[in-house]
């Protein structure tokens, strides 16, 4: 399987449903391919997608736009988690 | 800001939100493609904006994600014109203000004209006016060109005329017609006579035989330049005779005017009739009755400008001032005076080439008048073409 994505060069966020995680710096972020908001509050933000669950944590968090399969959260982003 | 614009336009609502899951509320309405913005923790929970249209629809999610919801505030067009729901009259006069200004910006408001300052405004005006292009007129009524060519054939002075419409403001520019020189004909032969008795002080001949001399006395009608010019033994040919011969000349110059003068006193009594001027209509409203007797009268027109922009409302004021003419007689030295002033404009005038060497002023009085009797001592030219009738053509060869 593995071979012949890599022959055909599809790239991997289609094949493995995995999210475009977007940083403007440390203050917004934009993530395509979401399913949901799982946790908001100003310190915390977790966001579920297909693949996994990402929590961004720091000061200020709020969610500037949310669409059905994207978000974007503007404040101090100080660290991310990946949980799968 | 236009999306500022387009959200005020269709109004939208500042919700607070509270209650056990409000993540599962922003999920459910996400996914029924409604829109919100400005979604911020507070303390009491969720603060949000939401289009009115969608926030009259999210009631039943809500409810299945336990949340409640209370509007803060309301904002945008909508609320607008349910707050002034019950003054129509508002409503009414911005329909009739836009209704005005949509009418008012089709009529021509002014018109300017640029370029004929040698011709009289009175005159292209006019001939503008008969045209059919005059103040008020609808912009769409205009025939541009047609008005061009009729004012050109109206005013024979106008060479190039071209009207161009700014917004409500006509600028006619015209370019004039530049006279042609006058060309002097000089294809009959002629003589130079005298016009005047008197004593040749300087002679300058350009064409034709001169026959006196300077210091000579001429009388007047005496020939001065011959037009036969001699071109051989026998042969002589006829020219046109051009000179310019200067001679001290006698003259007499008299004025009269009468002892008793007409004087027009102004009465500090006067009437004023006012018309309102709206486009080319005109309404009175300022009427004062007429007094009676001699009246002089000044028409004052007045436009109203707002930014140098000439609006279509304008004032005409006639004010008529009353006098009296009374009789009184003059004297010596005022008769002098006004006597003085006529001689000087004569001069100025009729004798204005003319070098004066010498006046006298005698003035005297007769029983209904002053006179002033003025003897000169011009120094002028007293040439004067006289046509040789026999010899019709020029350079005709004998």
């Amino acid at each position: 399987m593995k071979k012949t994505d890599k022959s055909r060069k599809i790239p991997a966020e289609l094949t493995y449903n995995l999210p475009i995680i977007e940083f403007t710096g440390d203050r917004s972020v934009l993530v395509e391919g979401s399913t949901g908001v799982l946790k908001y509050e100003s310190e915390v933000v977790r966001i579920n997608t297909r693949s996994m669950i990402i929590a961004f944590f720091g000061r200020g968090l709020t969610l500037k736009c949310i669409s059905p399969t994207a978000v974007i959260i503007d404040g101090y982003i100080t660290k991310t988690e990946f949980l799968r | 800001m236009l999306l500022k614009t387009i959200r005020w336009l269709r109004g939208y609502v500042v919700f607070s939100l509270c209650g056990s899951f409000p993540e599962r509320f922003l999920n459910l309405i996400n996914k029924r493609g409604i829109r919100n913005w400005d979604f911020v923790p507070s303390e009491n929970g969720y603060v949000g904006k939401m289009f009115l249209s969608d926030y009259l629809k999210i009631r039943p999610t809500a409810r299945k994600a336990s949340v409640k919801l209370r509007v803060k505030k309301r904002e945008g067009f909508p609320f607008f014109i349910k707050k002034y729901k019950r003054r129509k009259g508002l409503l009414f006069g911005a329909i009739a203000a836009v209704l005005i200004l949509i009418l008012m910006s089709q009529f021509v408001w002014d018109i300017k004209v640029v370029g004929a300052d040698g011709l009289s405004s009175v005159e292209l005006n006019q001939a503008l006016d008969e045209s059919g292009f005059r103040v008020g007129l609808f912009k769409s009524q205009v025939k541009i060109s047609e008005v061009e060519r009729r004012v050109m054939l109206k005013v024979p002075e106008v060479r190039w005329i071209s009207i161009n419409m700014l917004n409500n403001v006509a600028t006619v520019e015209i370019k004039q017609q530049s006279a042609p020189p006058k060309m002097k004909k000089k294809t009959y032969p002629c003589d130079i006579v005298a016009s005047a008795d008197g004593v040749i002080t300087d002679i300058i001949v350009s064409d034709g035989t001169c026959e006196v001399k300077r210091g000579s006395a001429i009388a007047q009608g005496q020939r001065m330049v011959n037009s036969a010019v001699a071109i051989g033994e026998d042969k002589k040919k006829y020219v046109h005779s051009e000179a310019r011969i200067m001679a001290d000349v006698i003259d007499k110059y008299t004025l009269k005017i009468p002892i008793t003068k007409n004087k027009i006193i102004l009465n500090s009594n006067y009437t004023e009739k006012s018309n309102l001027k709206f486009l080319f209509f005109e309404f009175p409203f300022r009427l004062s009755p007429a007094l009676g007797g001699a009246e002089v009268g000044v028409t004052l027109n007045e436009k109203l400008k707002l930014n140098d922009v000439t609006l279509p409302l304008g004032r005409t004021t006639r004010r008529s001032y009353y006098f009296e003419t009374k009789k009184r007689k003059l004297t010596k030295p005022e008769a002098e005076k006004i006597l003085r002033t006529r001689l000087l404009l004569h001069e100025c005038f009729c004798e204005g080439k003319s070098e004066v060497k010498q006046r006298k002023l005698k003035l005297s009085q007769t029983s209904d008048s002053y006179i002033l009797n003025a003897d000169y001592l011009f120094n002028k030219n007293i040439a004067r073409e006289k046509k040789v009738r026999k010899k019709s053509k020029l350079n005709n060869s004998q």
